[in-house]
């Protein structure tokens, strides 16, 4: 499971860099701001998935 | 033909087989590395995750095409793997699928990037990116 979750992150963490550095003209801060929108994007989605398991275990 | 059309085709082929090639072409080099780095970087995983079978037309044909937006390392990949078989439970094989597509489907918004800085060295009253 936490493999799953690391590899996730990993193909969203390339497609985020991509994504910005098309948007961008300097590669540097394309890779900054990457990696910004990546972990904000990784911690929305963790604590999604924590409150989705708390959920479960109270139903 | 016009000399730009053929340029931009030429520029598109080449990013099609090699994801970047074509922003080296226009001159955009460290983003034509970056790209290259990047996008072979998620297909070699995906191919490493699979067990080198996640690229085939019997078993994974809608995966294909997805995956054959990365002409050349796909065309290698079919070429180089036509023979392996899955003989026992792959673990990472759906995720070995998911980078491999994800790696095509990237080059697509490459070549449309590319695309528009064809169109803004073109006609340069639009405003040049670089």
């Amino acid at each position: 499971m936490t493999a799953h979750v690391l590899l996730f992150a990993v193909i969203t963490l390339i497609s985020s860099l991509v994504y910005h550095s098309l948007r961008v003209d300097s590669l540097r801060a394309a890779v900054v701001l990457g990696l910004k929108r990546f972990v904000s994007f990784f911690l929305i989605a963790v604590a999604f998935g924590v409150a989705l398991q708390l959920f479960s275990r109270w139903l | 033909m016009e000399t730009s059309h053929r340029k931009i085709l030429f520029g598109l082929l080449l990013t099609w087989l090699l994801p970047g090639l074509g922003h080296y072409l226009y001159g955009r080099r460290a983003k034509a590395v970056f790209y290259f780095v990047l996008i072979s970087l998620a297909f070699v995983m995906g191919l490493w995750l699979g067990e080198w079978r996640d690229v085939s037309v019997e078993r994974f044909s809608l995966y294909l095409i997805a995956q054959l937006w990365n002409g050349g390392a796909t065309l290698l990949s079919l070429l180089l793997t036509r023979d392996l078989r899955i003989t026992h439970d792959i673990t990472y094989l759906d995720v070995g699928l998911l980078y491999t597509a994800v790696a095509g489907l990237l080059n697509v918004v490459i070549l449309v990037d590319l695309y528009e800085i064809h169109l803004k060295v073109k006609n340069p009253e639009n405003g040049d990116r670089s």
